[in-house]
């Protein structure tokens, strides 16, 4: 748990007090700004005021923060922002809880089209022959039928929920063709949510997964889509083999992020199947670090706003070595892609994005699946930090084991072979301009493309600022995928350098750092 | 997910058995709970609302239990 303390100093100059068993360190002037704003944005933070002891706590997670004199605190800050957002938060909070009414039990006569919506919604799960059509979105997660056509009795039944199209602005080359997913008929026949568990747990038996870990993921879901018993199977599937590759499984509860995430020797990874089942679960995957590392990832992804992506995002520390095969982030990147492309994901098309060092290890790794699946369709993203002739010298440089391939379908990418939709090469000009983010994401808006079925998300694999670049990327590409509106993707920006908790693998936990951004950037571009 | 029955959005949440029943729990415009018996004959769906005592006792209990 981590504590503040916000407080009025001698000189009546506001500050916040971070409190550790070490030392404290103290946060103020344009650093003490960021704080509170991200304070203000963030989900779920309750604010409790004790008038008896004249304090104010405010509570997000695990994290706490108190303010001492409230009196004192409320009287001097009286017309600013925070306050304002105190006031809010105490009147909101707590939450009251919804009423359960019996009066307000509807009755309805229904027919196919709310039998229909029903098995839609995971509600009723049995084989209705129709076929839906879901596209007109009243908000992020609501839907309403617009239309139910009968589908020829000789067919199985054929349910097809139908997305908005995201937007997909011209490409340079040849656009992205979206396909919808069609939702995979259920291979087992169930009615309830409980039979649904049961099977899903039964399944994970048979194959060794921890069954507390499937329970955790299956109570943190509350959605029950018809296709539950394969969502988790292929979700079941994917731990069994993370697991097979000595890696530790865990599971993670965020009440907006749905994600399975591995992690190699300094690296992560992470598959978000929230379109296909809402699902509000991240499962981790964590060896070779202390657990408590990885506690504040589902909370950046939360501040990211990193919700609804696509089939599957996989966030990886794609890094660029010398010896690319052997490192474990590349490795273990490839390995994903190909386990979920032989394992019944449906994968046709895959994103990749390479955020700046990672730029050229995305390429490479979108050379190898274009050598291993060359009938895949491969988007490419990359934003900021190399220009080609960088990229073309790194790939130069790789060992990869003799296999050439790879190499030299990343250098069909960038020599325009049709299937790279988008590269954004070198933003700044000179090199890396992570110290400009909002800029290189600005300047990188311009060129909106839909990614693929898998996005893949190259990342920094230093201790310090990986989790911001890893949210950085999550709202980058919700922004490519036009999820995140350009006003949100530049709010979080804003307070990208905020001094941020930082893990110390030396102390084996986070701890807040309080550095100057420029001190935040040097720690982390390093390299390899 | 929202559904328009009877000129008022509801939003179904999640469905339950109990005792051989069917419910479906849902939440209307006014952010209220409640739950109707769900009859699905495999083509069609209707909702009954609960209007005995114990039944609906039942079912808060178990709704209470998912929340």
């Amino acid at each position: 748990m981590s504590r503040f303390y916000l407080n009025h100093n001698k000189e009546n100059k506001l500050e916040a007090v971070y409190s550790s068993a070490e030392k404290d360190s103290v946060i103020s002037g344009d650093y003490l700004t960021s704080f509170l704003n991200m304070v203000m944005k963030m989900k779920d933070i309750t604010v409790n005021v004790n008038k008896a002891d004249n304090m104010i706590v405010l509570e997000a997670g695990k994290d706490k923060i108190i303010i001492k004199d409230a009196k004192k605190f409320l009287e001097l800050e009286k017309d600013s922002n925070f306050v304002k957002f105190l006031k809010e938060k105490v009147i909101s909070t707590p939450k009251p809880k919804k009423k359960i009414k019996k009066e307000k039990s509807i009755s309805y006569k229904g027919a196919k089209k709310l039998a229909s919506f029903l098995l839609a919604a995971g509600i009723v799960v049995a084989g209705v022959q129709g076929i839906i059509y879901v596209n007109d979105k009243l908000n992020e997660n609501d839907y309403v039928i617009e239309e139910v056509t009968p589908a020829p009795t000789s067919e199985p039944a054929n349910i097809i929920i139908e997305t908005p199209t995201p937007v997909v602005t011209a490409s340079p080359v040849a656009p992205t063709v979206v396909t919808p997913q069609p939702t995979p008929t259920p291979d087992v026949t169930i009615d309830t949510r409980e039979e649904v568990d049961r099977e899903v747990l039964a399944y994970a038996r048979n194959i060794g997964v921890d069954e507390n870990l499937v329970i955790k993921l299956l109570n943190n879901n509350d959605q029950f889509t018809a296709d539950r018993v394969g969502f988790y199977r292929n979700i079941i599937d994917f731990m069994s083999y993370i697991r097979s590759e000595g890696y530790k499984v865990n599971v993670y509860s965020s009440p907006s992020t749905a994600a399975v995430i591995g992690t190699a020797q300094n690296g992560r990874y992470i598959i978000l199947p929230a379109k296909y089942a809402g699902i509000n679960s991240i499962v981790q995957v964590n060896p070779g670090r202390d657990a408590s590392a990885m506690d504040a990832y589902p909370q950046y992804l939360q501040y990211a706003n990193v919700g609804v992506v696509q089939d599957y995002m996989i966030i990886g520390s794609a890094n660029h070595t010398n010896d690319f095969d052997s490192n474990a982030n590349n490795n273990m990147l490839m390995k994903m892609i190909d386990f979920m492309t032989k394992h019944s994901y449906n994968i046709t098309n895959v994103g990749i994005a390479g955020y700046n060092d990672s730029a050229s290890a995305a390429l490479l790794n979108a050379g190898h699946v274009l050598a291993n699946y060359p009938r895949m369709i491969v988007n490419v993203g990359l934003i900021d930090g190399y220009n080609i002739d960088d990229i073309n010298s790194i790939i130069d440089r790789v060992n990869t084991n003799g296999d050439s391939r790879y190499v030299t379908e990343a250098r069909g990418l960038i020599n325009g072979n049709p299937q790279i939709v988008s590269i954004v090469p070198t933003v700044s000009g000179d090199g890396i301009s992570v110290d400009r983010p909002v800029q290189a994401l600005n300047d990188s808006l311009g060129l909106n493309e839909r990614l693929g079925d898998v996005t893949i998300v190259g990342s920094r694999n230093t201790n310090r600022g990986e989790y911001i670049n890893d949210a950085l990327n999550g709202c980058m590409l919700n922004y490519l995928a036009g999820i995140m509106p350009k006003e949100r993707l530049l709010d979080w920006c804003d307070s990208y350098y905020i001094p941020e908790y930082s893990y110390n693998a030396d102390l084996g936990r986070f701890e807040y750092v309080n550095q100057t951004p420029q001190e935040v950037i040097n720690d982390t571009i390093t390299f390899g | 997910m929202i559904f328009k029955i009877n000129g008022e959005n509801i939003k179904f949440l999640f469905s339950f058995e109990l005792n051989s029943v069917k419910y479906v729990v849902y939440e209307n415009e006014a952010e209220e709970l409640s739950a109707s018996r769900l009859i699905y004959d495999g083509e069609n769906a209707s909702l009954e609302s609960i209007t005995d005592d114990k039944e609906w006792e039942a079912v808060e209990k178990e709704i209470e239990k998912r929340l």
